[in-house]
């Protein structure tokens, strides 16, 4: 049977701790004080229940479902636009816009960690329990710690790096903070998947081998060996025609039928044509003999790498490349690859961190991960119960 | 021969597996229709391991990232967690109801784009498999336990499931997919921080992700510490997987965030 008095306040062996006996002869004062003890008392026993982690819980779980709902961290002006006004000022009031952020939410995870460990702290005076168990515990108390420490000491800033650009700091919050050395960006490369790229292909009259072209919207290029040149004016993901106002819309973002709009100039001709990709054959007719065909792709980078120096003292100390998951770490400081220059591949966007944090959360995760494979896998318990069962199929 | 013949041999057999795990279920003695249908069962999972073997080759990374291939993965999961609660807890009565909601995920696989995309660089990364592996493993221990907490709450005669095995096999899938979920949240906010420099963005998904470690978090608290009882806690069961399908299907067309490459 499950134990109701889990509360360390209730237990005959500590309940005296907790009692204040007055002196005769204080009167009124005393009853004050004693009331107030036995009020500290009560909240005590209420901060250290099973019954507050789990009004906690139910508490924190739709308050984390509306920090989903709502979108955080816009401006007013974007949920005034959504919601209306009423709502817009609702939100701002009640910190509904930045709720992880928010001092109520920020109270109720400290109190759930204040529960934990004091609930933690009389289970340990009340009974034996696992070393499974007490590591899961603490590593929960440690991970708020450290959610708590990432919220208010990191930092973090953005550098906008061209090639041969050097930084030496970084903004955070109106303030530059120094890294203590110099990062220059040496090279900027854009790796594609070459077999995935989007192209048009061109096809000339005469059956001569079609063109193949990597375009960019609004660039006029030359046909090679022709008097032609061709320009994509509009892409359209999900390609639809209103014959009413007789114009082109998108019906989705999805790419269910991508189009582009062949801007073509030559002697004589100058014609725009919408050229479909899921259409597979050239685009071409008696009139407009010149064959065009839309390969769409995804155009999903396979990489993009900053290669960087870092500078100490005017000399260069190291040379490496900073990538998506493969981030640079040097003087507590992380550089990560945040962005790029999609058109020409010339610029860099790193993402400068420094958080104390990290250290707590990663050192609750190994915590939290060895206790709970320990006590639910492990458990001395189970392995007895089985033990038992085995000894009871054999005697059997 | 491909990744769809494999897949499609697997969809037969546990098609064809419906028939020996109604009549288990039907006829309580049966100890040779069990075996068939536990023979047909992991032939099954086979031909769908071969499937998977297939797909990561071709595609040379692990078929885990898109929807699809995360449905498939799923369903491989679902009968592998399947397969290991009979090994233990005997449940191959609850089998037909396994294996109808495992064709049902299968198909609902079918109804996705099956073309294998280039991988984005976010998602070249070790962390991956882990990541995926660890909390589709404990969806799928939490889809037993779904279905579990059905068979509990649905008016269906007692001759046929025990209540006390039923609470059983809840309370132990929960209790096998718990730390696989914490592991795999956990795999998610270090390669968050790999990625991106922040190991927890409260993102719909991560924010979803917890609520549903909550939910199971108070399920074995409320089991444990508060002796609440087997009614009330197959319901907390069943909510807790509901949020497992919103965490892995709803977020992902109704919130966007740093998930959205999942669709």
């Amino acid at each position: 049977m499950p134990s109701k008095s889990f509360g360390f306040f209730t237990d005959k062996n500590y309940e005296g701790a907790w009692r204040f006996k007055p002196a005769a002869g204080f009167g009124m004062p005393l009853k004050a004080l004693k009331k107030s003890v036995e009020l500290f008392r009560k909240s005590g026993q209420f901060i250290a229940s099973v019954r507050l982690t789990v009004v906690l819980l139910f508490v924190l779980i739709p308050v984390a479902i509306l920090g989903s709902v709502i979108p955080q961290g816009r401006e007013y002006a974007e949920y005034a636009e959504k919601f209306g006004f009423k709502w817009a000022g609702l939100f701002y009031q009640f910190h509904l816009n930045t709720v992880f952020l928010s001092p109520w939410f920020l109270m109720l995870v400290v109190l759930l960690g204040a529960n934990i460990l004091s609930c933690l702290i009389v289970s340990l005076m009340k009974t034996k329990r696992t070393f499974g168990f007490i590591l899961v515990h603490l590593s929960l108390v440690l991970l708020i710690a450290g959610g708590l420490v990432s919220a208010t000491m990191r930092i973090k800033g953005d550098l906008t790096l061209n090639e041969g650009q050097t930084a030496s700091s970084f903004e955070h919050n109106g303030k530059t903070i120094p890294l203590g050395f110099e990062l220059r960006l040496k090279d900027f490369e854009l790796q594609h998947y070459e077999n995935d790229l989007e192209k048009l292909v061109i096809a000339m009259p005469g059956g001569k081998k079609p063109f193949e072209f990597r375009f960019r919207k609004d660039l006029w290029t030359a046909i090679p060996g022709t008097d032609y040149q061709f320009q994509v004016e509009r892409f359209v993901p999900d390609f639809r025609f209103d014959m009413a106002s007789r114009t082109a819309f998108s019906a989705s973002n999805e790419p269910n039928n991508p189009a582009i709009l062949v801007h073509i100039k030559g002697k004589s001709e100058d014609y725009t044509e919408w050229v479909f990709s899921n259409f597979s054959d050239f685009h071409m007719t008696k009139e407009r003999p010149i064959g065009l065909k839309y390969v769409w792709a995804q155009n999903v980078p396979k990489a993009f790498i900053s290669h960087v120096e870092i500078l100490e003292n005017g000399s260069v100390v190291k040379e490496l490349a900073i990538e998506v998951n493969h981030p640079l770490r040097y003087k507590g400081f992380s550089v990560y690859q945040a962005s790029y220059d999609s058109i020409e591949g010339k610029w860099s966007g790193l993402a400068v961190v420094k958080d104390p944090g990290t250290g707590i959360i990663f050192t609750s995760i190994i915590m939290i991960m060895l206790g709970l494979t320990l006590n639910i896998y492990f458990h001395p318990s189970r392995r007895k119960k089985r033990k038992f069962e085995d000894g009871e199929k054999e005697s059997q | 021969m491909t990744e769809a013949h494999f897949l499609s041999a697997a969809f037969v057999f546990y098609l064809v597996s419906l028939i020996p795990h109604a009549l288990v279920f039907f006829k309580k003695a049966a100890p040779r229709m069990e075996r068939l249908s536990r023979g047909l069962v992991a032939l099954g999972l086979l031909a769908h391991t071969v499937a998977l073997v297939i797909r990561w080759k071709v595609t040379g990374h692990a078929p885990m990232t898109n929807m699809y291939e995360s449905l498939v993965f799923f369903s491989w999961a679902f009968v592998a967690a399947y397969l290991l609660a009979d090994f233990s807890l005997k449940i191959s009565r609850l089998g037909f109801f396994i294996l109808v909601g495992n064709l049902a995920l299968l198909m609902y696989a079918f109804s996705h784009d099956a073309t294998v995309k280039p991988l984005m660089p976010a998602l070249q990364s070790n962390w991956l498999v882990l990541h995926v592996v660890t909390c589709f493993f404990s969806y799928a221990a939490f889809a037993v336990s779904f279905v579990a907490s059905l068979a509990y709450l649905l008016p269906i005669p007692k001759k046929y499931f025990s209540h006390e095995q039923l609470n059983q096999v809840i309370y132990k899938s929960i209790l096998f997919g718990f730390p696989l979920l914490t592991l795999g949240v956990a795999s998610g906010a270090v390669w968050a921080n790999e990625a991106w420099g922040q190991y927890w963005s409260w993102d719909p998904k991560e924010t979803w992700a917890l609520v549903t470690w909550m939910i199971y978090a108070l399920y074995l608290h409320l089991r444990l510490m508060k002796g609440w009882s087997e009614k009330k806690l197959a319901w907390v069961a069943l909510t807790g997987f509901l949020f497992v399908i919103f965490t892995y299907v709803g977020v992902n067309y109704l919130l966007s965030g740093l998930h959205s490459y999942a669709r």
